[in-house]
């Protein structure tokens, strides 16, 4: 399962911000429409076939264009959608659902540009308690995707007997938005394609960035602190993908979390309480929570210890809003979608660094 | 059946005097090695702390100072362990002695699985969130829990034998936290919060959380006690039982409410520990023989002993990380109650 921590998105989203992402998937999918439409007619797209791809089960054979795409686990389904193909089958999400359809805002905008809502809308899988492999195979796919995944090798080795399937290359909840990009983009031969999208997320991010001076170079931990059992503070690995993506913010992964995570091939340590100044290294620490979390953290005498938290240089990811599930698991569609108001929440913490 | 504990009147007679030896150094083993259990859980944890920092966190803590601060954190956490293993140790000693069941013990007669049940739907469905009202939702659950056994495990001509009780509540925990499961992923938005009402820990420990509890275990200490020498009657069969003027409706009664407000409590603030309850009885019977009125005591005060020590070795062997000490009871209790049995057998078989 998914880390608990994308808590359910009552918000509803921004109307501005959701045709921004309109517009921006409106100029994605321009780029990439050759390659679709190549794809419609089954003529060789940008990459010739049989493609082969490594991942840690073993090796993943995609013979021919596929037409029909499956995508299973959180926010696979991004990657095809910004890259013009509508699948026939996504993750219904659970959490971060903003009006209760499963489908997470950016998503949703991007399936609208393809005309793939309504009667059209992909079937939705209900990974709750395992990854439904019979809706799965109704949907009959050419290939199924789960480059960023937590699959299990009988998941695997189950999925690759109704479609190929591209799982991630080395760690179960590590692979980084580039790569899933990257890895799913190959998959659909439209490697070229995923790349000039992910060049074109970096630009924007390298944009945002240049309006908040503060942000580049902060070290950061990305912590989950439960408020009913503070005596354990979990820490995200730099593994983990939304750890990953502070990387490509600008920000660094302190030395005390990179120590903290070993060789770990977790995307999540537990540190006691009892050891919190451990983190006194860390410029900003990032949690989930709400407008009550600061003020509890700095209560904490423990807890309250960490120099960030003393100071207040803490971002607190808001529970229960979109923005925690486009940055928990973020994607080619979600980061343009959060960009700038995540980028606020840390511009804002990094000025209270000394 | 073998695993029943010895009647009474294997302590009568010319073994007396050394069974009131056994109960003395017995009670002087079991308090001391609470004292060296409440001295473990001040001074190990994940963090070392010096003995200078540990004496002054217990006594007038300097907040500033990290390790002072973290042997703060301890004595509530402590204080909670204390009154939490106390109660289970107690709920499993009534348990036993009420339903003559050597493996009597409420997580495996269901009550602990009832009570969480409850405190997980009251938060995922009713939006509770305060102690108090946990509290409430865990006596309802361990209620229903317990009747539903009592009732299954009833069924039939020849009644609530051991072997029919140990078998529903055994049946019904495993359905009751499948229940547990079945909510917590219908909302895995909560999922992480609760974690702790599956595998039990007193990590969350508050001065003034214990204090809102106290008073529900210390009712539920005193019922307990209150019906020691009706257990013992019913250790002889319900007509010996009766015939002695005990009231047996009456004991198991009032055992049953001592029961629900122990394990509701204990529930309600740690999460369902298990293996306390059970393991317990047993080490206590060890010393005391079979007369109740020495046997639940002496349950209260081993029972907070093996729970100490089980958090504090949950806080040592994972450094920096902790293990909740509902595991840990699981992975000590577990062998330690497969000794028992063996040995009951080889001996008595």
């Amino acid at each position: 399962m998914r880390p608990a921590h994308l808590r359910p998105l009552r918000a509803a989203a921004a109307v501005a911000v959701v045709g921004l992402t309109l517009t921006a998937c409106a100029s994605q999918s321009g780029t990439t429409t050759d390659a679709t439409e190549d794809a419609a007619t089954g003529a060789p797209a940008s990459a010739t076939f049989p493609i082969t791809i490594a991942n840690t089960f073993g090796e993943t054979t995609v013979e021919a264009q596929p037409e029909r795409v499956a995508t299973v686990n959180w926010g696979n389904h991004d990657v095809p959608i910004a890259l013009g193909v509508a699948p026939v089958g996504i993750q219904l999400t659970t959490y971060g659902d903003d009006d209760g359809d499963g489908v997470l805002p950016w998503t949703f905008a991007g399936l609208e540009a393809l005309d793939a809502t309504g009667d059209a809308l992909p079937v939705l899988f209900d990974e709750t308690d395992g990854i439904p492999f019979e809706q799965v195979a109704n949907t009959e796919p050419d290939v199924v995707l789960a480059a960023y995944s937590g699959l299990t090798e009988e998941d695997w080795t189950t999925l690759s007997e109704i479609a190929p399937t591209v799982s991630y290359p080395e760690f179960a909840w590590g692979t980084s938005w580039k790569d899933m990009a990257l890895i799913d983009g190959e998959a659909l031969g439209l490697k070229s394609e995923a790349q000039a999208l992910v060049d074109d997320v970096v630009a924007q991010i390298d944009e945002a960035l240049a309006e908040r001076p503060d942000v580049e170079g902060k070290t950061v931990a990305y912590t989950w602190i439960d408020p009913a059992d503070p005596s354990t503070i979990g820490v995200y690995t730099p593994l983990d993908a939304r750890v990953q993506l502070l990387s490509d913010l600008g920000l660094v992964d302190a030395p005390s979390v990179v120590e903290l995570a070993g060789d770990t091939d977790q995307f999540y340590v537990n540190l006691s309480a009892e050891e919190a100044d451990t983190l006194a290294d860390v410029d900003v620490l990032v949690t989930y929570g709400d407008d009550t979390t600061l003020e509890t953290l700095q209560a904490d005498p423990l807890i309250g210890k960490i120099p960030a938290v003393e100071r207040g240089s803490v971002v607190v990811v808001p529970n229960a809003e979109p923005i925690s599930a486009a940055t928990s698991g973020p994607t080619v569609l979600s980061i343009p979608w959060v960009l700038e108001d995540y980028l606020d929440l840390f511009q804002a913490a990094a000025e209270q660094v000394g | 059946m073998t695993l029943l504990h010895p009647t009474p009147t294997a302590s009568s007679g010319g073994r007396s005097a050394s069974l009131r030896r056994r109960r003395t150094v017995g009670l002087t083993v079991a308090v001391a090695g609470l004292a060296l259990a409440v001295l473990a859980s001040l001074a190990f944890g994940t963090r070392v702390v010096g003995w200078q920092d540990v004496v002054a966190g217990v006594l007038h803590p300097d907040t500033d100072v990290i390790a002072q601060a973290a042997v703060q954190s301890r004595v509530a956490r402590t204080v909670l362990g204390l009154l939490v293993g106390a109660a289970l140790g107690l709920a499993g000693a009534v348990m036993q002695g009420l339903t003559r069941n050597p493996l009597a013990d409420p997580l495996l007669l269901g009550v602990s699985s009832g009570a969480s049940l409850f405190v997980v739907m009251g938060i995922a469905w009713l939006g509770l969130s305060t102690l108090t009202q946990y509290v409430w939702l865990a006596f309802a659950g361990a209620a229903a829990a317990s009747a539903l056994v009592y009732g299954i495990g009833s069924l039939g001509r020849e009644g609530a034998t051991p072997l029919k009780l140990a078998l529903a509540g055994a049946a019904t925990s495993a359905a009751l936290s499948s229940a547990v499961s079945m909510v917590l992923l219908s909302r895995t938005d909560v999922f992480d919060t609760f974690r702790f009402w599956q595998v039990g820990s007193i990590g969350r420990a508050d001065l003034a959380d214990v204090a809102q509890v106290a008073p529900f275990l210390l009712v539920g200490a005193v019922l307990a006690v209150g019906c020691a020498r009706g257990m013992d009657a019913l250790a002889l069969g319900d007509e010996l039982a009766t015939g002695l003027g005990q009231r047996t409706l009456v004991v198991r009664l009032v055992g049953a409410l001592a029961v629900v407000l122990l394990c509701g409590t204990a529930v309600a603030i740690a999460g369902p520990i298990g293996f306390v309850g059970l393991v317990i009885p047993h080490l206590a019977r060890a010393f005391t023989g079979p007369s109740h009125r020495w046997l639940l005591p002496y349950s209260a005060v081993l029972g907070a002993a093996l729970l100490l020590l089980a958090d504090v070795v949950g806080r040592v062997v994972a450094r920096p990380q902790e293990i909740e000490v509902g595991i840990v009871t699981a992975v000590l209790g577990a062998p330690v109650f497969i000794a028992i049995i063996r040995r009951r057998q080889v001996r008595e078989l």
